[in-house]
């Protein structure tokens, strides 16, 4: 997949401005606060409907206006053309079309610009708290099959039904007649969420073992596992789940939620079997994480025989120079990607056919 | 300067709270209605009022009705013994349409579902309860919607006549009849795909 341009009007910082890309590296670089990163976030909107920065759309509009609007033209890696109109109003819904045909659900739009982002706090991913390992694979499996995102939509429905239902429980509201069915409910959509996400995760794991060894030819062998917090794998998930909630459910009925199920489940990270967030370096739970994305971008590719587009916000800050080139040999052979940088310095050998973009105050001017 | 009348702008209001309606329709529905000759307008009026005020729930399945009980409860040329059981009354006009379906039919008024406060107590279950033992059903065919929350009611009535003597039914979901696989959408394939059946 390659985006081609972008038109941004009254999104965040941008009043308006039209961008043509590379198809390889695109480079935007300028001081804090100039809005390298919107360009980012009007990207990214194409990938799951929203900012990454913001889960309210209305912050995206710029200030004083009512509306956005954001229009990218690309091309598949099997040479189709397209157009994503993608427009907002303050208040209101998100009106999104495909090539002049209105979409009518935001939904129907994940998956179609495949897309990684990595950002600043993402080098925290393999050893930081476990929901954002959970939000990894579940991004992942989001963008690669429309059963898994049915899968995650009605689970976290069902867990936000059945919470509701015991707080009201819990503080005497009544409701226990109807806590049996909420469990089934929520026993069957817990235990296919987690059947997704093992398997979404032990493919994960073949292609970061590649990458990892590619970065640290003589390194340590990567592990990823996911661990569930009720299923062990043997017997089906919905026994184990159904058994999990059997053993909190005292204590649910008391604290007023759930306290078993996916929602608790996490992906344990290790080197020659050894925990990475118990005994990595800080070196190398960076590179664990890095290895995390790059290997998403490999199984979105896999999975959905296109490549996806890598967002890069201001990582290479973080990363020691030799480990930085190589990610970004691993990058530039595959993918269109965007980097945001706040410093000319970390591009000393920008790739020929490379797009640099300098901001400033939300204009664009191309630089090369 | 304002050169707006306020009595259309009042009409072009209440056009625009009807579901579906926006400025220009609503401006082009008022406009419509200027159009109308006196007698049709005094009509159209009266129906409002009477709809309103005389448009009730049928008190044996809780359809619309005009009267005590529906047109569907009176009609004795309709299969006793099995009812469907529907989320609103405006899925029994659904149903209808097919013409395949001669039985009776029970409308819940909603979905169980906590995040709005909708629990049992709040849909139409114990009247579901009564008729099932005064009507002596033998079928009950439930006709939720394909969510979450209707998956769940469905479990509901389910465990509520289990050992009754009671079948309780599911409609089938899947692929359109008449439509092909490139035009359904792709968490109905998957949906499908899970309730496929052997040929």
């Amino acid at each position: 997949m390659i985006v081609k341009d972008i038109e941004c009007v009254n999104f965040r910082n941008i009043k308006k401005t039209r961008l043509e890309f590379s198809g390889t590296f695109n480079i935007i670089e300028g001081m804090n606060a100039q809005g390298k990163t919107n360009l980012l976030e009007a990207l990214h909107i194409f990938s799951l409907g929203r900012g990454f920065r913001t889960r309210k759309t209305d912050e995206l509009v710029r200030f004083g206006e009512e509306y956005f609007f954001l229009r990218i033209n690309g091309k598949s890696d099997t040479k189709v053309e397209f157009g994503i109109e993608f427009g907002y109003e303050k208040g209101g819904k998100a009106r999104v079309s495909v090539n002049g045909n209105r979409l009518s659900s935001l939904s129907d739009m994940i998956g179609i610009i495949p897309t990684v982002i990595f950002t600043p706090g993402d080098v925290e991913l393999a050893s930081g708290p476990p929901a954002g390992r959970r939000l990894f694979i579940d991004y992942t499996g989001a963008q690669i099959s429309p059963a898994f995102l049915s899968d995650l939509g009605e689970f976290k429905r069902t867990l936000k039904h059945r919470n509701s239902l015991l707080r009201k429980i819990s503080t005497g509201g009544g409701g226990i007649e109807e806590l049996g069915v909420w469990n089934e409910t929520f026993v069957s959509r817990g235990a296919a969420l987690t059947r997704g996400r093992r398997e979404m995760l032990s493919e994960i794991e073949d292609a970061a073992c590649g990458i990892y060894s590619r970065i640290m030819p003589s390194g340590e062998k990567l592990g990823i596992r996911y661990r569930s917090s009720f299923y062990e794998g043997n017997d089906t998930a919905e026994d184990d789940l159904k058994e999990a909630l059997r053993r909190v459910s005292q204590a649910e009925l008391r604290r007023g939620y759930s306290l078993a199920g996916p929602q608790y489940d996490d992906i344990e990270l290790s080197l020659d079997g050894a925990s990475i967030r118990r005994f990595g370096s800080q070196g190398r739970k960076r590179l664990a994480a890095i290895v995390m994305k790059l290997s998403q971008a490999v199984v979105i590719m896999q999975r959905r025989a296109e490549r996806p587009v890598v967002l890069l916000d201001d990582i290479f800050s973080e990363l020691d120079a030799g480990i930085s080139r190589k990610v970004r040999e691993l990058i530039s052979d595959r993918y269109q990607s965007f980097i945001t940088s706040p410093k000319k310095e970390a591009f000393s050998d920008i790739p020929a056919g490379s797009a640099l973009f300098a901001v400033e105050n939300g204009s664009f001017s191309l630089r090369n | 300067m304002n050169y707006e009348l306020p009595l259309l702008q009042k009409l072009i209001g209440h056009f625009k709270k009807l579901p579906g309606v926006g400025e220009k329709t609503a401006q082009r529905l008022t406009f419509a209605v200027l159009d109308m000759q006196g007698g049709e307008v005094t009509d159209f009026a009266e129906t409002l009022q009477q709809v309103k005020e005389k448009v009730r729930f049928c008190n044996r399945c809780g359809n619309l009705s005009e009267e005590e009980t529906c047109r569907i409860c009176n009609d004795r040329s309709r299969v006793k013994g099995v009812l469907c059981i529907v989320e609103r009354p405006s899925d029994i006009y659904i149903l209808e349409r097919s013409g395949k379906y001669r039985g009776g039919y029970h409308v819940l008024h909603g979905v169980l579902s906590p995040l709005d406060g909708i629990g049992p107590g709040e849909l139409n279950l114990s009247g579901l309860k009564k008729r099932v033992e005064e009507e002596e059903i033998t079928e009950l065919i439930i006709a939720t919607n394909p969510s979450i929350e209707g998956d769940t009611t469905s479990l509901f009535i389910l465990k509520m006549f289990e050992g009754k003597g009671v079948k309780v039914t599911r409609l089938a979901r899947g692929i359109p009849l008449g439509s092909t696989l490139e035009f359904v959408d792709k968490g109905t394939i998957s949906k499908a795909l899970e309730g496929r059946e052997p040929l």
